[in-house]
């Protein structure tokens, strides 16, 4: 049974996820791989927007390492939280452009996750869960442990200071090592990154006419077809 | 030898148009690096008779192996996703250990592909462009002055989404070695409770209320059962969004189209037609033609 939530928060879009989480459960939120100040306004955020616990795992490994090393760093500390709560927990994270750490995430944990989710309810310890699919939206329940992608929508966390509001609690800093990872491990992972070099600047497919349009958007099962 | 294997996703029965597209720059690559191209599409059921065009048309796009992947625990028709795609995937993914994996950057690709990057422990970019300069293989995502790259020598396997109209289609032979696998069905890790209708779902075409084009644009929506508005709301999600003006910021919609004689400079949207609004919109409704009844 789900009675706990931890979201994932890597950037101020990552909001509506962080809300979905609030909506639903208790929920520690937990930034990987976010350096500095740029990671606690982050995480102060979060407590200010009704998270009840705030983690930060940052170390220099973490620093250019890929999407696989901070889901392996964060999978990690979620089976940490996990061994220290007994209980499981639904994880959330933001569906921003690459989506790569969620599904990593749950690779990494051996659950089942869901992009583009735009619902999410809970409902005696189970979750109600609705992902738009072409032109319906497909229900799911499920009632352990899973990885919820939540695109961006509505207003993004805005930066806390320090002590501009009550309650707002600590933010916990825990090592990599608290979390049985290793720097050699995430070092591996830097040979699979991408580094700056300048490159195209994508332009919209030009069609040549109103026919071509619609024929397009036919294939792609966006209009309807032509009535026969 | 080297293998690339491309991800067919399919629309009512047949592959959709951004998998040719991939196909076809996978195939120039192929072409380019002596490398073997794989065409991988999961069905329900063994491939038949009315499956031929289908598998005909991998192999005219460009594939030297198509491969279909039974998996009897998959609905005919639905959409990639890992719940449901897993096993077919991973099958193939073993068995041919590709160096190169594409799919398409739709709802569906997106779900599956990091995953199985992870799986694979494979390097991942989305909406890359992958070509070949100067006969090496060269991966990037992003755009511009802010784009990256993979490394020179990447001797680990890579997975990329791509994003539809980036590349062309190609010809390749009219037939191809067609091989039909069956995939042991996982387990569904997740509850399936159904579906309901997705109220926004319906195109919307955005059109500035004082436009002179006002009238045929709100044809278009009725022609499309979509909805005609002046301009987007905050968080406002989509699959097909059409503007013949209205900035398209703040939506997230799976197709963005631009229309009007400035459309091919905007970097916001999938699709443009470069041409005045009104005489776009009067082809458009001409090309749907009669307009569907109920």
């Amino acid at each position: 049974m789900i009675d706990r939530a931890v979201v994932l928060l890597e950037h101020p879009d990552d909001a509506h996820a962080l809300r979905a989480a609030v909506a639903i459960a208790p929920t520690t939120a937990l930034s990987v791989a976010v350096s500095g100040e740029a990671g606690v306004s982050l995480l102060r955020a979060a407590l200010a927007a009704g998270a009840t616990r705030a983690i930060r795992i940052w170390d220099e490994s973490l620093r250019g390492t890929d999407y696989l090393g901070i889901a392996h760093a964060l999978a990690a500390t979620l089976r940490v939280l996990e061994d220290e709560t007994g209980s499981q927990s639904v994880v959330l994270c933001g569906d921003r452009g690459r989506g790569a750490v969620g599904p990593a995430v749950a690779e990494r944990l051996g659950v089942p996750h869901l992009t583009g989710v735009t619902s999410l309810v809970r409902n005696e310890g189970q979750l109600l869960i609705r992902r738009p699919a072409g032109a319906v939206i497909r229900l799911y329940g499920a009632q352990g442990t899973v990885v919820i992608c939540v695109p961006p929508a509505g207003a993004r966390l805005e930066p806390v200071a320090a002590g501009a509001t009550a309650n707002q609690g600590e933010i916990e800093d825990r090592s990599l090592a608290a979390v049985g990872v290793s720097a050699a491990e995430l070092s591996y992972r830097r040979r699979f990154s991408l580094h700056p070099r300048p490159g195209p600047t994508p332009a919209p497919l030009r069609l040549r006419d109103g026919q071509a349009l619609v024929d397009r958007l036919r294939a792609e099962g966006l209009i309807p077809k032509a009535e026969d | 030898m080297a293998n690339l294997l491309v991800v067919i996703e399919l629309v009512d029965g047949q592959p959709a148009p951004v998998c040719l597209e991939i196909l076809g720059q996978a195939r120039r690559l192929a072409s380019g690096l002596g490398a073997t191209l794989f065409a991988a599409v999961t069905l329900s059921h063994a491939p038949g008779p009315g499956e031929e065009e289908l598998l005909g048309r991998l192999a005219e796009h460009g594939a030297d192996k198509v491969l279909v992947i039974t998996d009897q625990s998959i609905e005919d028709p639905v959409e990639l996703s890992w719940e449901t795609h897993r096993a077919a995937l991973l099958q193939v993914w073993e068995q041919l250990a590709p160096a190169l994996t594409l799919f398409p950057a739709t709802p569906g690709g997106r779900d599956v592909a990091a995953r199985t990057a992870a799986r694979a422990g494979a390097a991942f970019l989305h909406e890359a462009w992958v070509e070949l300069t100067d006969d090496k293989l060269v991966l990037m995502e992003g755009a511009g002055a802010g784009a990256r790259a993979l490394g020179a020598d990447t001797d680990f396997p890579v997975v990329v989404t791509v994003p539809r109209g980036r590349y062309l289609p190609a010809r390749g032979d009219d037939e191809s070695e067609v091989e039909v696998i069956s995939a042991a069905s996982a387990p569904a890790e997740l509850t399936s409770l159904g579906w309901e209708a997705d109220a926004e779902a319906r195109p919307l075409i955005l059109a500035e209320e004082e436009a002179p084009f006002a009238a045929p644009a709100r044809q278009l929506a009725e022609a499309l059962g979509g909805r005609l508005a002046c301009s987007a709301s905050p968080g406002q999600r989509g699959r097909l969004v059409i503007s013949l003006g209205p900035s398209l910021e703040g939506i997230t919609a799976e197709t963005r189209v631009a229309v009007g004689p400035e459309a091919g400079a905007r970097s916001d949207v999938d699709y443009c037609l470069e041409e005045p609004a009104a005489a776009a919109l009067g082809k458009l409704l001409a090309a749907l033609g009669p307009r569907r009844s109920g």
